[in-house]
């Protein structure tokens, strides 16, 4: 398998699993693609550990009072 | 003409080889779940605030990751609660809820990112006020909004379905599956989008990483 295929299955493969097979193989013994895979993990965690639902302190009580309203209004 | 309200799956085309996914509807749900959709369904103000505190947070945290932003994801997730307070009698029981309101959720999040997308645009500079990293150390906190910051950017190169489909099996972990029945498209046609949606994202996010890093080395 040649580099470049190589890319493109590390392009396509799931984050929550790990290369098998030919690539497997592939990544052992090409310095260059290991790299580009290290770069994809840590794009994939990067991707994970962002955009947490971290919400304000005030969130729900704002939520509630607007689902309030908006129930009352019946808003859709 | 049939007033598209978001509780009906939107249909999508069918792939090459497609099937729609029916195998979640083989899933029997949590009896204190039917009980509580039972009584909402009679219109009780109580069940109803109890389904609510059950499921507020997966739903908000979802249209959060869809639309990035703390504000548009609260009013996403009243107009999905509202949505079903009123129609919880199209609900079929012997389908999982949690999935019923994912759907929902995603088609509420398109249309509000449809509509108010190109006044939000420009604003993803000034998210000052997000209160990212409660309790963090600075560098953390600093870290994850970066990556926050890089990651709502990114998801802009993708296409509303691209994107929902990125965010509920790579950010939120449902398997596929569940995704296809939420999307109502065939499994094939999810996989095809999730490989597009991971190619773009990830080498829109790489491009920023690799520019983030030769700056802090200029």
């Amino acid at each position: 398998m040649d580099c470049r295929k190589v890319v493109e299955a590390l392009a396509r493969h799931d984050p929550a699993g790990r290369p098998e097979g030919a690539v497997e193989r592939h990544l052992a013994r090409c310095s260059d693609c290991r790299q580009t895979y290290e770069e994809l993990r840590a794009v994939d965690a990067t991707v994970r550990e962002a955009l947490v639902f971290e919400h304000p302190p005030d969130f729900w009580e704002d939520f509630y009072q607007g689902l309030k309203s908006r129930l009352k209004a019946r808003e859709i | 003409m049939l007033k598209d309200d978001g509780l009906e799956p939107r249909k999508e085309e069918e792939g090459p080889n497609g099937r729609f996914a029916k195998s979640a509807g083989e899933f029997s749900e949590d009896p204190q779940v039917l009980a509580l959709i039972a009584r909402v369904k009679q219109k009780d103000e109580a069940a109803f605030k109890e389904l609510v505190e059950r499921y507020k947070t997966q739903v908000a945290g979802l249209a959060f990751k869809m639309v990035g932003d703390y504000e548009d994801a609260k009013d996403i997730s009243q107009i999905v609660f509202v949505k079903t307070f009123y129609n919880l009698k199209s609900f079929d029981p012997k389908k999982k809820f949690a999935t019923w309101l994912f759907r929902i959720t995603v088609n509420a999040a398109i249309d509000y990112w449809r509509r108010y997308k190109k006044h939000k645009h420009e604003d993803l500079e000034e998210a000052e006020g997000t209160p990212i990293g409660v309790g963090l150390s600075p560098e953390a906190v600093y870290f994850r909004k970066d990556a926050s910051e890089r990651i709502k950017k990114a998801l802009e190169v993708l296409s509303p379905k691209q994107r929902s489909i990125f965010v509920l099996r790579d950010m939120e972990g449902l398997d596929i599956t569940e995704v296809a029945t939420i999307m109502n498209m065939p499994q094939v046609t999810v996989r095809w989008y999730l490989h597009r949606s991971r190619t773009k994202i990830r080498s829109e996010l790489a491009r920023r990483l690799r520019a983030a890093g030769a700056k802090k080395k200029a």
